[in-house]
């Protein structure tokens, strides 16, 4: 049983479609890597598995259940840090911890609190109120107040974002531990492929609200694989060609006049012959980047400005 | 006997002088003499008010009198609002100045016989226009006057007498008098509207107040300090 | 339940600008009582100086701890909807500005709760600040300036209350204050989940409550029995209600009475009404709402 299972999920608002046709699945133990551009739709979908925000349509399951009919359930196995880690600033670390905690449902001891603190390196400032923390504290403290109740699958928008080097490699470290030690499913969204490659099992590629690709990151970024475009006239009857061949499987994305595969570098030549033999007429058949440089082209530009000016 | 029966008239004559025949000045004479008695007094008793603009409970007030027309009433208690003019509620400053006292015949109050007597002060501005007594010739006691001023337009008194009448003093007086306006704008007083229909702006009868006070004891010429009428 | 309404609790009481209201309300009743302490009677002849020439007024006796209780409630309860504002209008607005409330609202309670539990703390905000101004307002005046028979000067009609008939008058009037001000903080509350920002609420709850105000005042004829009776501010000064007395027949006011207690009971319905949609359409509109803070 997958943790999160989502459906064609669409999300507008007003008249800006944020999220369209959303589906896919996330595993247990799975690091789940979110990754689209600023705006993309990764915010939108997190919130809306958060039941922060209410979805157009689609459905969303995780653990098995109904989101929306068992929202308390399935909240109590969550923990999120969403975008920055706001906590209450005129409140102390271990006071904030304390409050999300209860509000889990928890009683927790002053000794679970401060062990809790302890973990993320806050224990001799847990006393110290929050507007006292620098960034990385914070981010540390959201962090420790997203885990306090000890939940299965974590949540962590766009986590290093305003860290500098030393809080981005503690970051990774620790969804690391989580995903390996403590054999939890996380889900982890970046504008940044750098940081999410390195920890992520499988990922979500998503662009102005549409899946562009998923499947593990090996896959996905094999150096060996490109993505190859079909110009074609009639994109339906190829696709009903290539139904049941071996090509179906690399196919990534349809649209109106082409389809996108993703093949081995060798195979280019051998996939020109096959379609011409299943009688799908060629207009172009064009090698593009791999997934990898098709992505650093869309977000490449925004790197150093991401990093800073949040 | 001749001697006798000549007196039989004389006596007679007497007696009818005695009740018809005194002047109105000699009657007032009569009258303040017999207030006279009090030097002063401490009187305790409940005051009601009915004026049209003030809401109070009854109240336990305290009366303090001493001559020649020295007049307090006080709530040692608590606040009770008592209308300026209620000096007028001692006869002894009804009585006061000099005035001429007109006859004005005869009246029945309460199945009494009374004689009414007009006293038309003397001084030139005085502020009392007129002022029309209501004796009980036979008790020498004044059950009602009327007071008309310059300024302060018309007040009454009605006193009813029982168990100190001998000092000529009231077990209830009521007085009343002429109110002024009141009125305070809302901005100031930021009253509760309970939607309830208003009654209608006071008439000339609202202008009316009325006090009563029925008293229960007085401590007859025991002394009393100046100092409780300031 | 519990468990959240403390959460919240410990929220407000741990937030400096809570302190504000408290020592806001300290200062100006103690601003009130030295002003009334050494120049009370300026303050008595201006209410009751039309009367000087016509009522022997005992300054001394009219300056007790009952009448400045009054007194000070009538100057204050016009102004303490700010500081209810203050508070109220920052319970959602004030979480989603901080970034806190997309925290909340991850949480496995139903927002429904959440909401409940703040709109529950703002209540008991209200009562305590209450509280705050009745051992201010009425103990610590009774303590300065003893007690006497109290002076209430309403519009065209004088009320004097023995004092041994204004204590029992005095906590209903607190209990109704608390139902008025919890009005306020209902329409805090509901402003509040439109914005991200604590600003935008307690200024909007301050204009609406400005507004109906000087309607409610307003001596025009044309509103008084159209607009009027739908302001909930016309109805937050029914708390005097408790200081007019019935009269008898000849005028004389009967001790423990109340002049028109069904009024003052109507203007608590409409109240408690007003509360109930406020909060109702909060909690309805919130539910639906997209957190995008």
């Amino acid at each position: 049983m997958p943790v999160v299972s989502i459906k064609n999920l669409n999300k507008t608002f007003k008249d800006f479609k944020a999220v369209s046709d959303l589906s896919f699945t996330v595993e247990e133990a799975d690091v789940y890597g979110f990754l689209g551009q600023n705006g993309a739709g990764k915010s939108t979908t997190i919130r809306m598995l958060l039941t922060l925000i209410a979805p157009t349509s689609g459905t969303m399951e995780l653990f098995g259940m109904n989101l929306r009919q068992h929202r308390r359930e399935i909240l109590q196995q969550v923990g999120a840090v969403i975008e920055r880690p706001d906590l209450y600033k005129y409140l102390s670390g271990y006071e904030n911890l304390a409050l999300f905690g209860k509000m889990s449902g928890l009683r927790l001891t002053k000794n679970q609190l401060m062990d809790q603190l302890e973990v993320v390196g806050l224990a001799d400032r847990a006393a110290s109120k929050v507007k006292t923390y620098s960034q990385g504290m914070k981010q540390r403290l959201g962090i420790a107040v997203a885990l306090v109740h000890n939940p299965r699958l974590i949540i962590l928008d766009e986590p290093t974002n305003g860290l500098d080097p030393q809080g981005i490699a503690d970051i990774r470290n620790l969804i690391l531990h989580l995903s390996r030690q403590l054999k939890k499913t996380v889900i982890v969204s970046s504008h940044l492929l750098s940081e999410i490659e390195q920890v992520a099992t499988r990922m979500l590629i998503i662009d102005k609200g549409k899946k562009m690709a998923e499947g593990s990151v090996t896959e996905l970024f094999d150096p060996a694989k490109t993505i190859v475009k079909l110009s074609t006239d009639d994109v339906s009857a190829a696709l009903s060609r290539l139904k049941d061949c071996k090509w179906e499987s690399a196919i990534t994305k349809t649209s109106g006049t082409s389809i996108t595969f993703q093949v081995h570098k060798e195979q280019v030549a051998l996939l020109n012959k096959e379609l011409v033999a299943l009688n799908i007429p060629v207009l172009g058949l064009q090698p593009g980047n791999s997934l990898e440089e098709y992505f650093l082209s869309l977000t490449g530009n925004n790197q150093h400005v991401a990093t800073f000016t949040n | 006997m001749k001697h006798a029966l000549l007196f039989i008239p004389l006596i007679f004559t007497a007696l009818v002088s005695q009740a018809q025949a005194v002047t109105p000045e000699q009657l007032i004479e009569k009258v303040k003499l017999k207030l006279e008695q009090v030097n002063n007094y401490k009187a305790t008793g409940e005051m009601k008010t009915n004026i049209s603009f003030l809401k109070a409970p009854n109240s336990q007030v305290t009366v303090y009198f001493k001559k020649p027309d020295k007049l307090k009433i006080k709530n040692e208690k608590g606040i009770s609002l008592v209308p300026k003019g209620t000096v007028s509620i001692s006869l002894n400053t009804v009585l006061k100045g000099n005035y001429q006292a007109l006859d004005a015949g005869t009246s029945t109050l309460s199945g009494i016989t009374v004689r009414v007597i007009k006293l038309l002060p003397t001084e030139e501005n005085s502020e009392v226009v007129l002022s029309t007594l209501y004796i009980d010739v036979a008790r020498l006691l004044v059950l009602q006057a009327k007071t008309t001023t310059r300024e302060n337009g018309t007040h009454e008194l009605q006193l009813m007498y029982n168990k100190y009448a001998t000092y000529a003093l009231p077990d209830k007086v009521i007085f009343t008098f002429n109110t002024s306006e009141y009125k305070l704008p809302k901005g100031v007083t930021f009253d509760y509207d309970d939607g309830s229909e208003k009654k209608k702006p006071a008439g000339k009868q609202d202008q009316r107040g009325k006090i009563e006070i029925t008293y229960s004891t007085y401590e007859i010429n025991k002394g009393i300090s100046d100092a409780v009428f300031n | 339940m519990w468990q959240l309404l403390q959460i919240e609790l410990f929220k407000i009481f741990r937030k400096p600008r809570t302190y504000i209201s408290f020592g806001a309300i300290a200062a100006m009743v103690l601003i009130i009582q030295v002003a009334l302490k050494f120049d009370g009677r300026s303050y008595i002849e201006f209410v009751l100086g039309s009367l000087k020439d016509s009522l022997e007024i005992p300054f001394d006796n009219i300056l007790n701890g009952f009448f400045i209780c009054f007194v000070i409630l009538n100057l204050l309860l016009i102004h303490i909807p700010l500081l209810i504002a203050l508070v109220a209008g920052d319970l959602v607005a004030g979480e989603a500005n901080m970034g806190t409330l997309r925290l909340l609202a991850t949480k496995p309670i139903s927002r429904t709760q959440l909401m409940l539990a703040k709109f529950f703390a703002a209540t008991i905000y209200t009562a305590m600040l209450l509280l705050w101004m009745a051992l201010l307002a009425l103990a610590l005046s009774i303590y300065l300036f003893d007690t006497n028979d109290i002076i209430v000067a309403r519009n065209d009609v004088i009320e004097v209350i023995k004092k041994d008939d204004v204590l029992w008058r005095y906590i209903a009037a607190f209990g109704y204050a608390t139902v008025a001000l919890t009005t306020v903080a209902a329409l805090a509350f509901l402003l509040s989940i439109f914005a991200d920002n604590s600003i935008g609420p307690i200024v909007a709850t301050i204009s609406i409550v400005i507004v109906f105000t000087i309607l409610s005042e307003m001596q025009i004829p044309l509103y008084d029995r159209t607009v009027k009776p739908y302001l909930f501010t016309s109805h937050m000064l029914a708390w005097k209600g408790f200081f007019y007395l019935k009269t008898d027949g000849e005028g004389t006011s009967i001790p423990g009475s109340i002049e028109n207690l069904p009024a003052v009971l109507k203007s608590m319905a409409v109240l408690l009404s007003y509360i109930v949609l406020f909060v109702g359409a909060a909690i309805s509109i919130f539910k639906r709402k997209d957190i995008l803070s």
